[in-house]
Formats: structure tokens, sequence, C-alpha cells
């Protein structure tokens, strides 16, 4: 709200509040709460969003307490819903110290943050895929000292008012970041307070910090847009406020695009700049920060054609001397920050078509590095490293290795791709092994975010989603995560510009063409006479899920040790990868997913509390076997004898320093665990993780009549499949006999009651085909939705010759309870690199339809 | 609750500013003071005051607003109107009657009022239907807001004007240089330009030009957005709009490949600019060279003078040359007798027709031939097709294309007569409104149903410009199509789809002396751009994604 505005209303608010006091008062008697029982205060899962004006099922609520267990080092929240059935015209919320089991060591109340949930509108949904209603959705999390300093500690009846608490368990750290000192471990209880005037209600609490620690250094970059129009909302143009975004990004383990505003390139701005990045890049947690680079008009001479263009690019003068000032700056305080430097230009130039600019934009970029690297070598003393050729190597090393730093926000495309080294797609352009096997050489990769149901930073959005987004990463080793603007503070307009909005806090959250939310993840604390920005619900479980990322990389590289001690090979990433199976596939996220998300994750801290345990527990390998057998290889040190259910695990052979058990868990009931445990030093470990659900499978007689005409019409008949499986006796398999078609491809329609059948926690098939054929045979599927007549791309298989078994992941269906699937259409062809040749008759045989249960 | 007051005590500051500043002209501004602004261009203004008037007399708007006040406002700033809703506060006109994108003010919590309920769902006063069902049906399409995706249609704008471009051709200069029929195929046209251009002297002017078209007004590009959807069909035309591919086996689905070609190698989009290529190739001599440089009155002028057989315009032609041609007379100069006709249907359809039953060019145009005159047989003089055939070249001479939807009449949420507004955009569909309209501007129509035939008492009324216009639009020969303003769907709207990346450039490129560009070259540039990326981008915008 405009300075203006707000002292007007503020004015009028005073009018008015003296004009309806009276009311207020009769009010007040008539509708306010006056018992505990006209309140109900519940918790649920800390991951919910809890709609405000919406009522929920009983099922969902518990009674209040907070019990949580978590890694040392992180943060982590926990909710408390209030619904009254009559206004709170005041409450109070009051954290106390907790108590470890020890009797003595307190968990002070300084490290508890009490939240108030401050909910937006969102009238319109644009992230269909989630399934996700309208409403009031909360996003901002007010402190609470603010709202009860602002008055805003009342709540209207039978509304839910959220309260978030968030722990803190990150270590004191010293003055240069070199030691910590990290809270005790162990088990802590106590009681936050809520107080209504008429009654209290006491919460219990209790906190178990596991002795597993969240490393404190980033090990992931980020670069999150931060040139916004901030400014529009706090009515501060200084850099301290600047700063204070900017450290409240870095507090999230997330990295600003820019540091200053209104930057300049006289020397001053400069120096400023190298002085504030070393600020910053001093602290682990900030593990990157950007080059700032503004626009030039430049006429490029094209290399390879020598025709001379006049394009936009970045300004190199301000590049180098940035880059100078940094090398400068990191001699001087010896700390290598080039290193740690990255930047991003041309945005989405495929989709755009600046062949041009990204041409451009790398030879300059090669211009402007070896301009700086001949500085080094040849006036070493320019930057403080004269007589120093091991700096000089590092440095000139650091400045040539920036073009794998130089952040491109497009997918691959072959075209662009002798110009560019740092590919950062949408996170859907890692969803398959063919797309990420096209990043595979790079030296970091990076993607940015997409839309549900892929990492999606939007309002209407499951936490889940956000959270999983360190998962993804830590599974394919994306080093870098990029978001567009965190702090965009107006309603975009068509013309590409924002008009300010009158109240931040109440509006609606539309501020960006078709999405809710899109473009800010703070909110002006200046609005609450705070100096600091206000942050959202978005950010935090942004954060948790990179804090689980750090957990995910340790384990990694925990693995690694002891792989390279034992001389045993671990199939480190698959055994991994497998926690988060539950929660994605490729890079798309289940909705809906928050009591599986919370199994997932005390899962990965039982996991690294047994590796850091004496004994070294760790899943060498996991496979799956199509048929809902997962086997898994268990490394244990010294003598420790492992149980799986509490039984013993027998399977077992001697390795080097310890065993190596093979556990097998079937998906054979609703809910399946890999259940571990072992005794050490008196102590237990246990190891809990879902397997998933049940699994079916449909033999080749449920589909005698599934496949009808669409382009071709099959003939299907149930025969023998022992040629084809010769170590299966008596099977039959669907032979499928397609005629020959004038058209590229050979299209069938699978239906019937298999299809309709299918439900949302189906979350993929497994198909066994035979391909009886010389050649290779493309499958893709697209489906149907009862509810409308477009066809989805689900996906596209490739049978070789011989015995198939592929996987189709539903997700991209986003089927629902009232949203089915009509049908799949299978366009068959032997058609590859887009050729259109008539398809002759042929037979494919399948064997059986594995249906897979969350 | 904060942002209201503040809004009542900005409102408050606003009006005793105005009193304390001692304005001259102060507007009264009650529920029942109706104030409208009116663009005056092509139309004209007067339609609208007729309206205005006509609306005050009847009887149910006296008894129902026995203080009604109207003023109204005109000017030809093509922006007043949207900087009206840019400026609410400053804003007191209840009606706005603009042009040049109005309609995208359309928005949820917007600044212009959703008519959705209080108009479209309401009966056209004292007619037994509802305003929706009055409306054009096409309109209905071109003026529904989405938004998103996947919302219901709404409105938020009513059209005020029909809008529909054609032919304007000069009969005296084809009857003089032996062009005894109109054209009705483009290869037909493309003969009667040769024609012209074999008798100079018979052409009205000394070299044999058959087109003048000022550049400055666009009109000639409006042939494209005919000619595609008669190649490519309707159906397939509005897909595109929507990102929507149909397979050849049947599939919908949403894809870049509504930029591919067909069968033939070919598609809707390329072939409607090989005609361009045609009629305009510099070195044929049909356009004049004038074209380029005379602004849009002066070629007008240079056509009811009788140069020129063939111009593109609109059904505004004839109101806005009303005045010009008044004058011609009295300095006692030739006026020339001009009509309209319909854009020629592209002769490329035959290649796409569904059993292929045409053979030529001259069996299409016999069977147009038949078709305007009336009759539904599937043989004739000089044609015999299937009737899956006929069908699709019937809906080929249906289509229309109309600036109708860019003509938008609003009503800001500020407006402090809404309830009056609102009856008067009601009262816009009446067949009084409509015949109003039509004196108004000398034969321009609303995007209304009206019944209409020579022996209507309107038909004598009109100009000859018009009366062939509306019996082809109104007397049941053909199932006419407008073809609806598409920049309402989603993927253009918000995903900035367009069938051509170079569009704004394609009269200017095929009229240009030495152009070597070809359609080809227009489309695969465009293609170029709509790669995957890109049309997942402009998908994932339009919350389709």
């Amino acid at each position: 709200m405009n300075k203006f505005k707000r002292l007007l209303s503020l004015g009028i608010c005073g009018m008015m509040m003296f004009s309806v006091a009276c009311k207020d008062d009769e009010v007040e008697t008539l509708n306010t709460v006056t018992s505990a029982s006209e309140v109900q205060i519940w918790s649920c899962l800390p991951t919910l969003k809890i709609l405000k004006e919406k009522e929920y099922d009983e099922s969902i609520k518990t009674e209040p307490a907070i019990d949580m267990v978590v890694a040392n080092g992180e943060y982590e929240n926990s909710q408390i819903i209030i619904t009254p059935e009559k206004d709170v015209t005041e409450y109070t919320v009051t954290a106390f110290d907790l108590v470890h089991e020890d009797g003595e060591t307190v968990f002070p109340k300084d490290r508890i943050d009490v939240y108030k949930q401050k909910y937006m509108i969102i009238e319109s949904i644009f992230e269909t895929a989630t399934g996700a209603e309208t409403g009031y959705y909360p996003d901002a999390i007010l402190p609470f000292d603010a709202a009860v300093k602002y008055k805003e500690n009342t709540i209207v009846a039978n509304e839910n008012q959220g309260i978030t608490f968030r722990f803190d368990m990150t270590p004191t750290a010293n003055e240069d970041y070199t030691e910590y000192d990290w809270v005790k471990a162990g088990v802590y209880t106590g009681k936050i307070k809520l107080d209504f005037k008429v009654f209290e209600k006491e919460i219990p609490v209790r906190l178990e910090i596991l002795d597993v620690r969240v490393s404190q250094e980033n090990n992931l970059l980020t670069i999150m847009g931060s040139n916004g129009s901030y400014q529009n909302g706090e009515l501060n143009y200084s850099q301290d406020m600047q700063d204070a975004y900017t450290q409240a990004l870095i507090d999230y383990r997330l990295a600003p695009s820019a540091l200053m505003r209104n930057r300049k390139g006289d020397a001053e701005s400069v120096q400023f700049f190298a002085d504030k990045a070393y600020e910053f890049l001093r602290n682990p947690k900030c593990s990157n920060l950007c080059f700032f680079v503004k626009n030039e008009t430049v006429i490029y001479t094209d290399p390879d054609t020598n025709e001379e263009i006049t394009l936009t690019s970045f300004d190199r003068a301000l590049f180098m001397a940035d880059m100078r000032a940094i090398i400068k700056k990191s001699v001087e305080k010896n700390l290598n920050m080039v290193d740690k430097m990255t930047a991003q230009y041309v945005d989405e130039p495929v989709s755009h078509n600046r062949f041009n600019e990204t041409k451009a934009q790398w030879f300059i970029l090669q211009e402007c590095l070896e301009t700086i690297v001949s500085e080094i070598e040849n006036t070493p003393e320019e930057f403080g490293l004269q007589d120093n050729p091991e700096g000089q190597a590092e440095y000139i090393e650091s400045v040539r290795s920036f073009v794998d730093r130089f952040v491109v926000t497009e997918h691959y495309n072959e075209q662009y791709a002798p110009y560019v080294k740092c590919w950062c797609p949408n996170a859907n352009g890692y969803d398959t092994p063919e797309q990420r096997a096209q990043y595979a050489e790079q030296k970091q990769k990076w993607f940015y975010h997409s839309k549900a149901p892929y990492p999606c930073f939007n309002t209407e959005v499951d936490a889940v989603n956000l959270r999983s987004i360190g998962w993804i990463m830590a599974e394919y080793d994306v080093k870098g995560l990029l978001y567009w603007a965190t702090n965009i503070m107006g309603r975009f307009m068509k013309d590409n510009k924002y008009a300010p909005i009158d109240d931040y806090y109440d509006s609606n959250v539309f501020r960006y063409t078709n999405s809710n939310g899109n473009g800010y993840l703070f909110y002006p604390g200046g609005q609450y006479g705070l100096d600091v920005p206000v942050s959202t619900l978005r950010l935090e479980a942004l954060r948790d899920g990179l804090e689980e990322y750090e957990l995910l990389y340790a384990l990694e590289q925990t693995y690694t040790d002891i792989e390279a001690r034992t001389g045993e090979d671990f199939n480190t990433k698959a055994s991994i990868s497998e926690l988060g199976s539950a929660l994605y596939n490729g890079t798309k996220i289940y909705n809906k997913n928050d009591q599986t998300f919370l199994d997932t994750r005390s899962a990965l801290l039982q996991l690294a509390n047994c590796t850091a345990s004496p004994a070294q527990m760790c899943i060498m390998d996991s496979q799956e076997d199509d048929y809902g057998k997962n086997t898994y290889k268990v490394y244990l040190k010294g003598d420790t004898v492992l149980k799986s259910n509490g039984e013993e695990v027998t399977n077992k052979k001697q390795v080097a320093d310890g065993y190596i058990y093979t556990v097998e868990v079937m998906r054979s009931q609703e809910e399946n665990l890999l259940n571990l445990s072992f005794e050490i030093d008196g102590q237990t470990y246990t190891y809990k993780q879902s397997v998933g659900g049940k699994i079916a499978i449909c033999d080749a007689s449920t589909f005698t009549t599934s496949f009808v005409k669409q382009g071709v019409k099959p003939t299907l008949s149930l025969v023998d499949g022992n040629a084809f499986y010769p170590s299966e006796t008596g099977i039959q398999v669907l032979k499928m006999s397609l005629p020959n078609t004038n058209t590229p491809d050979q299209v069938i329609r699978f239906e019937g009651d298999f299809i309709a059948g299918l439900q949302p926690e189906n979350r993929k098939l497994i198909l066994h085909f035979y391909n009886p054929n010389e050649t290779d045979i493309m499958i893709t599927f697209k489906g149907k939705k009862k509810e409308n007549g477009i066809y989805i791309d689900v996906t596209t298989i490739t049978l070789t010759p011989g015995q198939n078994s592929v996987t189709l992941d539903l997700s991209a269906l986003s089927i629902t309870e009232t949203g089915i699937v009509e049908h799949l259409l299978l366009y068959i062809t032997d058609n590859k690199d887009g050729t259109k040749n008539a398809q002759v008759a042929r037979d494919l045989y399948l064997k059986d339809i594995v249906v897979y249960y969350n | 609750m904060k942002k209201i007051m503040a809004l009542g005590l900005s409102a408050l500051l606003v009006g005793s500013a105005v009193c304390a500043s001692g304005c001259s002209k102060k507007v009264a501004n009650g529920d029942q003071d109706l104030e409208v602004y009116i663009v005056n261009k092509g139309y004209g203004y007067q339609w609208c005051v007729d309206l205005l008037d006509l609306f005050k007399q009847q009887d149910w708007v006296k008894e129902k607003y026995p203080n009604l006040n109207i003023s109204y406002t005109y000017n030809d700033n093509r922006t007043f109107a949207q900087s009206k809703l840019s400026a609410p506060k400053n804003n007191t006109f209840d009606l706005l009657f603009g042009i040049d994108g109005l309609q995208g003010a359309a928005a949820k919590n917007g600044p212009i009022l959703d008519l959705t309920e209080v108009v479209y769902n309401q009966k056209v006063p004292g007619e037994d239907i509802l305003f929706k069902d009055k409306l054009d049906a096409s309109y209905m399409e071109g003026c529904a807001y989405y938004e998103t995706a996947k919302s219901p249609a709404q409105y938020y704008f009513i059209p005020w004007a029909g809008g529909m471009s054609g032919f304007c051709y000069n009969k005296a200069i084809l009857d003089a240089c032996g062009v005894t029929e109109l054209p009705v195929t483009t290869d037909e046209f493309i003969e009667a330009c040769a024609k012209i251009k074999a008798n100079p002297s018979a052409s009205g002017n000394e070299n044999g030009y058959s087109i003048i078209q000022s550049s400055e007004a666009g009109y000639f590009n409006d042939l494209f957005w005919i000619l595609w959807p008669q190649y490519d069909g309707i159906e397939k035309w509005k897909n595109f709009y929507s990102g929507l591919y149909v397979d050849e086996y049947g599939a919908t689905s949403y894809s870049n490949k509504i930029f591919d070609d067909n069968a033939l190698g070919t598609n809707g989009r390329v072939e409607a600019l090989k005609v361009f290529e045609q009629i305009l190739d510099y070195d044929k001599g049909y356009l004049s060279p004038n074209s380029h440089t005379d602004n849009f009155m002066v070629s007008q002028t240079n056509m009811l003078s009788g140069k020129y057989a063939f111009h593109v315009n609109g059904d505004w032609f004839d109101n806005e040359m009303a005045k010009t041609r008044a004058d011609m007379k009295t300095a006692g100069q030739a006026v020339s007798d001009i009509r309209m006709m319909n854009i020629p249907v592209i002769s490329a359809l035959k290649d796409v027709l569904p059993d292929l039953s045409v053979e030529n060019d001259n069996e299409l145009r016999a069977l147009i031939k038949a078709m305007d005159a009336g009759s539904t047989a599937l043989s004739g003089t000089g044609y015999e097709v299937t009737q899956d055939d006929f069908d699709r070249v019937k809906e080929a001479r249906s289509i229309v294309y109309s600036i109708g939807a860019g003509h938008a009449g609003v009503i800001p949420t500020v407006s402090t007569a809404q309830s009056v507004a609102i009856d008067f955009l009601r009262f816009m569909a009446t067949d009084i409104a409509f015949e109003g309209y039509a004196k108004a501007t000398g034969g321009s129509t609303l995007p209304f149903k009206y019944e209409f035939s020579k022996e209507s008492s309107l038909y004598s009324q009109l100009t000859p410009f018009h009366q062939d216009r509306l019996l082809y639009l109104s007397d049941g020969r053909y199932d006419i199509y407008t073809l609806p303003d598409m920049d309402n769907k989603p993927m253009v709207r918000y995903g900035g789809l367009v069938p051509l990346t170079n569009y704004k450039d394609i009269y200017s490129t095929f009229s240009a002396s030495g152009n070597t560009k070809t359609p080809k070259d227009f489309n695969d540039e465009t293609k170029a751009n709509w790669n995957d990326g890109a049309f997942k981008l402009a998908m994932e915008l339009a919350g389709l994604a």
C-alpha cells in the first residue's frame, strides 16, 4: 500500500473504529468465544495447506500435539489449527523452553518461532494437475508478535487459523564459520500455550533430535530472481533493505540474482559489489552469487559468416570489472569466490528464436574470460597474485571454468549446443532418462521451475511438491535451481509492466499471467513495522527439501567412502533414489502425498541414523523385478546381525569388514515395508521404508476384447507363449495381429473395464510385450479422459526384438475420482526419425500388465 | 476493509477537489444520468446518438427511468476509451463504445463489468428471445472471455458493428472490360484482373490497374483471414487457435503439429498467401502503385471516382464515404456505383475436397454460381459433385470476415448508472435498434439476427451497396459463418499463438518490386518459431499444460 493511501486508511480506520466501537461491544457479547468447548484446536500433517474457509473431515484431524523427529542442524515446522465456533477477539501463543531427557539441557524457547498463517484468495486454479480447489490458501507467515502488535490475533467464527511453529536446530557458528556449536541430540519435551483469555490450552511438545547432522555448508547452487519490485511493497529503496532480502534468501539456503539496486559501472560500485559479495559468501550457507549482467547494444561480427549484427548482449566492461574485483577480493580474503559466481543472461532463446544472441553471448563471454586470464598471467600483481604461481593457476582455471556456470534457461537444442555449456531447462526437461542424458556431460546441471506435477512454486500446489525438489536434485545430480523472481510486488499488466497493489496481504494472489503466487515468495515486512521481509510457507517447504538434499548428499558421500573401503560395488544411486520413488517419477511429483512424504522423510532420517551408527548400515542396492518383488542388498560392518521384520536375515555373504545381506520384500499388501533393525553397543537401530502399495498382475486373458479398431482393426487371440517365455510353462499370451495400412501408424484403441478401472493411486503400469519382428517397434500411448475430447501424450516406448518390459507412467493422465480414463490409443510404427512410411502387417504379443498401487 | 475505506476517502477527495477548483462543466453523475462515449471512425457516431434517442422514447424506459438524462461525447481518438479504463477514478462515462482492443480489458475484478448475467442471459426488451440467442452465433464465440483455459465463457462487452469485409467493385469497369460475371473463385478473380489489365482504356486509369488498396489501412490482409479457413475448413481453423491438432486417426491433442502441412504438402495459410502472391505480383501490375503512397481516404475516393475496379473494404465504406460522395456530386464530379461482392472462394479448395469431385476451376465456378442462385442440386450446368463436396464448398462460400468484435461496447465498473447502461445494451439487440443503426449508417448492421428480404421496409431505405450484402447475409441461401475474433482463445491471449509470425508484412512483401520471399518462407519461419519448446511454453502460459 503506498504511503499516502496508508495514512489515509489509518485515519479512516481510526474514524471507523471509533464509530463501530459500540457495535463491536454488542457483537462481542453475542458472538465471541466464552469457553474451550467453542474452540476446536487440532493438529494435522505439518505439510498440509489448510484452507481458511473449508470444512475438513475429522479424519485428518488429531489431538493437538507437536511430536517431531528431526535432524540436527535443520529447521523443521509443525502446525496447529484453531477453528472456533464463535469469534475469537484476542489470543496469544507462547512457547516455552523444552527440557532434554537428561533433565538439564534446555532447547530454548528462542529457538521456537511462532507464526500466524495469512491467507490469500485463489479464485482460479491454474495448476490443474494438482486437483486443487479455489479458496483462501495459507501463504505468508507473519511473526506472531507482529500479529499481536497489529491486532491481528483474532479469528473469525468458523474459519480455520493456522499457527506455524518453526523449530530451529541450526548450530551457532563462530565468527569465521570454522566451528559450530551444535544442539545436543536427544529427546526434548515441553509445551506451548494458547491463551484465549477465557481459557487456556497447553499443547504438548516432543522434539527428538537425531545425531544426524545437516551440513551448514550449502552444496546446492541457486539463482533466485531478486531484482523485482520489492521496494513498491516495502517503500524502502535502501541498500539495507536489499541486504535484508538477500540475507533472508541465504537463511533459506538460496542465493539472490542481484545484490544491489540500480547497479552502475563506476569503480566505487564495482568495489561495493565485490565487498558485498564477500560479506555474504563467507557464510558457507551462501553457496553462490550472480554477476550482474546489464544490457548493452553491441555490433557483433559473427565469426562464421563475418556478418555484422546489431544485437543486445551483456555489458562486457562491467562484467570484466566485476570479475577483476571478485578475484582481488578473493585473494585478499583467501576465499575463492570466482568458483562461487554464476550468471544468467539470455532467457529461453530457442523458444524466442534468439540464436544470434546466444551465439554472440558465447563468443563475447570467451573474449571476456580470456582477457581476464591474460591479465592474471601478465600482470598478476594487479590481483595480488605476484609470486604465487599456484594461485595464478587456480584463478585462471576458475575464470575459464566460468562458462560451466553461465546458465542458459532453455532445453537442450542441437543448433545452439556449440554455444551453451550450462543448459538450465524447466524441471520437466529432466523427466526421462533420454532427456537427462542430454545433460550428462554438463559440469553443473541446472533446472528451473515448471508447472505441476513438475516442481512448481505456485500457491495452490501441495507443499510436498516444493519439498521434493531437493530430493529430485539429489537423485539426478542437479546442482543448480533457478526461480525467475522471488519479490515481485505488483500486478502484472499486459504491457509487461507491474501496477502497484494497495495491500499485498489483501489482494488476489493472481499477479502474473495464468498463475497464482508466481513471482514472489516474500511479502513486505514494512507493513508490520518489520525491517525484514515476511516469508511464506512455500519458502519453508523449499528450504526443508534443500536440507533433505544435504542429508541425501552426505549419505551418498558416506556410501562412496564405504564402497571404496570395502571394495564392494554399491549401487548407491539406485538405493538412495529408491527412497524418492514414493514421491516422484522422473521429475513428476505425486499429488496429495503428504503422509507418504513424511514416511519417506522418516525413512531418510532413519537411514542416515543407521549409517552414522557404528554398524554403518548401508542399503547398497535395490532392484525391482516388475512383478512386485523388491530385493535389497544391505551392508553392515562387523558381526552386527541384521533383522527383517524382527527375524534374523540369513541370506548373507561375508565381505572385507562386514556382511552383505539380501532382503526381499513382496508388494503383496496394501502397504509394504522394508523393515530392518540391528543392535550395536546396547542401542537398537531401526529402518522402516515404505516400498509402496500392492501390485496386481493381469494376465493376457484379461485383454482378449480390450484392443479395438481406431485406425486399424487388430485380431486378438490367446496363444501358447512358451516359445517366447521358455522358462514359464503353460503361459498364454495375447497375440495382436495388426493389418497393413497406408498410414504411418497402426493405431488401435485400448478400452474396457481395465482402463475404466484405473484409480488415482495407480501410479504406473508395467506391460510385458514380446516383439517377434526383426526391427524395433515404437508405441506411442495417448490417453483420453472421459471429461473431454483432448488426448494427452503419455509416453513413447520402443520394443526391441524379443522380450520387453515397458513402464507406463500414469501421472500425465492426472486420474482423479471423477476424472477417469476413457481409453488409450496406441500408435504402433517402425518409422523412425520423422519418416512416414506405410506399415506392413505385423504381430505383437502381450504377456501381462502389472498394475502398481502407490 | 482498508482498501475500501482508502478508496472511499480518495473518492471524496476527488469530488471535493472538483468543487474547490470551480470546474465550469459539471456533468450530473446520478444513477439516471447516462454518459456515453463513441469513437467517431468509419461508422461515425450518429448511429449511437440515434439509438440513444430511440431508447429514450421507449415506454418501458420512460417508466423505469423517469428522470433519464443522456449525454454523449465523441472524437476520433482511438485510445480515448481505453484511457478512461486505465484511469477509473477520473472516468464518469457509463458506456464506452471504442475500438482497437477495448475488449482486452476483460478480466475478473477488472475495469469493465461482467455482462454475462445482466445482458447476455437477459431477454431482449420487447422480444421473446434472450440477448445471447439474438446475437449472431459466431459473435458469441468471438465475444467470449476465458479466465483460464478451463473456465466457462463469460462476456464483458457487446459488439457494436457487423463489420463485414469484402471486395468493393465498380460494375461499370467490369462490364467495359468484358468481365460479365462477378468472379466467384480466386482464379476467376485473377483472370478478371488480367482482362482489365488488357483493357487499360476501360480500366478507369491509363495503366490497366484493377486494384487500389492503401497500405495505410491494411484491409487487403483481411483476405488472408477468409481464404485460410476456406481452404482448411472452419473446424480446423478454429482448432488452430486452440492449439488443437486432429490427427488422421481422429485423435485431438494439443500439439505444434497445427503448423504441419497436409498430405499435399501445403496448408491453408500457404495457399492463402499464394493468392496474395498472384494478385499482388508487382510485375503483373494489377495493384496500383499508388496504393503504397495514398492514404486510405484518397484510395477510397479514387475508387468512388471510378478509377479502379476492385478495392477491399468493409460495410462501413458507404457511410465513411457519404460526405465525400455528396461533395463530389456537389462539385459536379461523376460518382461511381460501388457495390460489395463476396470474397471469391479459393480455387485450391478443389484439391482438398472430401471426394475430389470438382475437376477444375470452371466446374468450381459453376457450382458456386448455382449456389449463389439458390440451388441445392448436386449437378447442374457445368458441374456434378458429391454431397460432401457440395457442403464443403458451401461452407467456404459462407465464410465472412468481420472486424466487428474489435468494436466493443463496455460498461466501466465505476459507472454510477449501471442499470441504464445495461438496459441500453440490451436495447441494442432489438429490431428497432437494428433498423435505427442501419438507417444511421446507410446500411451497416449490428450483428444481431434480423429477418431481412427485398420485401422488408428496410430494403428500400438502403443503398445498393448494402442491399446485396444484406441479402447475402440474411436470405437463407447460406448459413453465414462470421469468423469469430480468436484473440480471446487462451493460446492466443496468453500463449501468444499466431498463424504467421510476420503476418503484418504479407501485403507489403508480395506487392514489392523484386520480391523473392515465398508463401512457404512465411510458413517455414513461423514453424521454426513454434518449436516444441515454444509451443509447450505457450501451453503453460495458457494454463493448458
